[in-house]
């Protein structure tokens, strides 16, 4: 149960290996101990992470989580974790990967495994999570979408277009359960310095993942429902997003260090 | 939320709450989460035409749960009669008044709320209907006073009420320069049937940390009144709330709570004499300033009181000197004496010093600084307020109310399919949870 002055002291994060989900997490449930969910695929990855989250009187518990999950099992899994705690506070839902676009334009299966990591698992997970949360009444879903959702790209095709559609689908769940006590907060990264960005060159408005999870924090606190990290992205986008398709992709093409190309996280 | 009509009506309503349980609400006064249930039901007791039966003769009134002490005291006090035990607001109902176990500015004398209830009635989910009292089911009875609603619907109560003479009081203020010299006034004003209560300027630090205004006030007998008030000595006006608009972000700023408090300073300063005032406004302040937390904005205000025993002063000074350094001092802080326990369980009042500090709910640091507090009460041998918490670290709780594991027990032969339930219990696990495979 969230607490009067914002903390929470139950955090599920599907996905649960992720850099920005875990310093998300952190930033949650920060002083308080409380009680963490950590939902991935078994692995060592999310053996280490829930060993490195475990302190501060702080109770990790692992549960299997994979993109490819029935809608039917995602659900089974956010009561199993609701279980754990005192109702679930908060839903971070972090489940995705970039891949090599030039590999998936020759592998229609790759293609597919991408879309159904980045669209349809984390769009199930969050509408299975949102249902959880009504029932109780109360809770917010996180999810990461990335500036890329905005003006998708060839470069990062199918990453993009996949954010584009579980984007426009959390901020529809948003308003069909603005009713029932639940928000659905979609965040807006642009690229962030993670595990998998490691060797990547910073593009402008690159940010840490600890960035991201302070901003994330002051969505939850205020009563924001897009949150772009760094803030300024809302209005570069917003510039981006007006210019016409031959411009923006000569753009692209001539500067390799364009803002907001992409969005490499896990 | 539903506002169950007649007895029949609340038994289905126990029958089957729902998965996510009930809890009743009477004022809704509470600052914190105890009268709210997310997911569930929250069962309003307030009804239309409530009993409010005074019998004369035994000098007890048996009242609706669902009444305001507002209301009761409009029916009581012009007739000559009081209750005992008042809290600071009449603005919270009889029920709650229970399930807090309220107190009032005469605790070391009068005791808490419990002291004038000789009965009551109660709806529980395990066991249906009860009349239960400091004699019938006992452990039912002070399960229930200080239960924060979570054994069964208080439905009514009989309590014990006093003659009174006048509807007036003679109130004294007395400056003092430091919190030792504050608690010495506090300790000499206790005796007789006194009120006594003082307000502190969280703003002073260093040597006059602590200093404030201690008033003192007794019931005024005919001879105190002037001559004019003395052909009607029981007259009630209805207090008149001050019109507080509600604000989006919090006006309650530091400058504008300096001056505020160096204001009630001075005004203290320049009348130190006794005055004759109206009851209602030296015992219930806080009715004129009834839409007080408007001014704090829409996150609203964090309330946090504590007590801890004689001998811990040391709390006292950290919870007034910690939040002015960390840059969050508290806009109000109250400061009384506590006497003798109550065998509630999950009654608050104790021997010591209780001090009460507002807060704006969004101060940055405020979160930490509440935290270090939460371990020095608790080491001390003190507790918070539960009725009033909105933030306590949960694994203190046992540690503060060594009663909890009794009271687990009672709660769960009364309610054995955990049917009451609220976000204070959940927050604060209160009932204990049943382990999740």
């Amino acid at each position: 149960m969230k607490d009067g002055v914002g903390r929470m002291q139950t955090v599920l994060v599907v996905g649960g290996t992720s850099d920005i989900g875990l310093a998300t997490a952190e930033a949650l449930l920060a002083g308080v101990g409380g009680t963490l969910i950590l939902a991935g695929r078994e692995s060592d990855a999310l053996t280490d992470a829930a060993a490195r989250m475990a302190r501060d009187r702080r109770t990790v518990r692992t549960l299997s989580y994979d993109a490819a999950y029935s809608a039917e099992a995602v659900g089974a899994m956010v009561r199993r974790a609701a279980a754990y705690g005192s109702d679930l506070d908060a839903v971070l839902i972090c489940v995705g990967s970039l891949g090599e676009q030039a590999r998936l334009d020759d592998d229609p299966v790759a293609a597919e495994e991408s879309l159904r990591a980045n669209m349809l698992g984390p769009a199930t997970a969050t509408h299975a999570a949102a249902l959880v949360l009504a029932e109780q009444g109360h809770g917010v879903v996180v999810v990461l979408s990335s500036v890329a959702a905005l003006r998708p790209r060839r470069e990062i095709l199918a990453y993009s277009a996949a954010k584009a559609g579980l984007d426009a689908y959390a901020r529809g769940l948003a308003e069909v359960f603005a009713a029932s006590g639940v928000r659905v907060i979609v965040v807006r990264p642009g690229q962030v310095r993670t595990k998998m960005t490691a060797g990547l060159p910073d593009v402008p408005f690159t940010v840490d993942a600890s960035h991201v999870a302070s901003a994330i924090r002051q969505g939850v606190l205020s009563s924001a429902q897009v949150v772009y990290v760094p803030a300024v992205l809302r209005f570069v986008m917003m510039a981006l997003r007006a210019l016409p398709g031959p411009v923006f992709r000569r753009m692209m093409a001539n500067n390799k260090r364009a803002p907001a190309t992409s969005d490499s996280r896990r | 939320m539903v506002r169950p009509d007649g007895e029949s009506a609340w038994e289905r309503l126990l029958a089957a709450p729902g998965p996510r349980g009930l809890i009743a609400r009477g004022a809704g006064s509470g600052y914190g989460d105890c009268a709210q249930d997310a997911g569930g039901i929250v069962a309003l007791t307030d009804c239309p035409h409530p009993t409010i039966d005074i019998d004369v003769g035994e000098g007890t009134v048996t009242v609706d749960a669902g009444v305001r002490l507002r209301d009761l005291m409009q029916r009581l006090v012009p007739s000559g009669w009081t209750l005992p035990v008042l809290p600071g607001t009449t603005e919270v109902s009889v029920g709650g008044a229970i399930a807090a176990d309220v107190h009032g500015k005469n605790h070391p004398t009068a005791g808490a709320f419990s002291a004038c209830v000789e009965q009551l009635r109660l709806l529980t989910p395990g066991l249906g209907p009860l009349e239960v009292s400091p004699q019938e089911e006992p452990d039912v009875f002070w399960a229930t006073v200080g239960g924060l609603g979570l054994t069964g619907v208080i439905r009514s109560a009989r309590l014990r009420a006093r003659r009174l003479q006048t509807a007036w009081m003679v109130s004294t203020d007395r400056v003092a320069a430091n919190l030792s010299s504050v608690l010495q006034l506090l300790a000499e004003g206790r005796s007789g049937d006194h009120h006594v209560v003082a307000w502190l300027d969280a703003h002073r630090g260093g040597t006059s940390l602590g200093a404030g205004v201690v008033t003192t006030a007794r019931e005024a007998a005919i001879a105190d009144l002037p001559a004019r008030r003395r052909t009607d000595p029981l007259s009630y006006p209805p207090q008149r709330a001050l019109p507080i608009p509600a604000f989006g972000r919090s006006v309650v700023r530091p400058a504008a709570v300096v001056v505020a408090n160096r204001a009630k300073w001075v005004l203290a300063h320049a009348h130190p004499r006794s005055r004759v005032m109206p009851l209602a406004s030296v015992l219930h302040p806080l009715d004129a300033i009834r839409a007080m937390p408007g001014l704090y904005g829409r996150r609203g205000l964090v309330q946090y009181q504590f007590v801890v025993p004689a001998g811990s002063e040391s709390v006292l000074e950290n919870a007034l000197s910690l939040p002015r350094r960390a840059g969050c001092p508290p806009a109000l802080a109250v400061l009384k004496m506590l006497g003798g326990a109550d065998p509630a369980p999950l009654s608050f009042p104790q021997p010591g010093w209780t001090m009460a500090l507002d807060f704006p709910a969004g101060a940055p640091g405020l979160a930490a600084v509440l935290d270090v507090l939460d371990e020095q009460v608790a080491a001390a041998g003190g507790r918070v307020y539960l009725v009033k918490d909105s933030r306590l670290r949960p694994d203190l709780l046992e540690a503060m109310y060594p009663g909890l594991r009794r009271w687990r027990v009672v709660r769960d032969v009364v309610d054995p399919d955990h049917l009451m339930n609220s976000d204070l219990n959940r927050r604060l696990n209160l009932a204990g949870r049943r382990e999740a495979s």
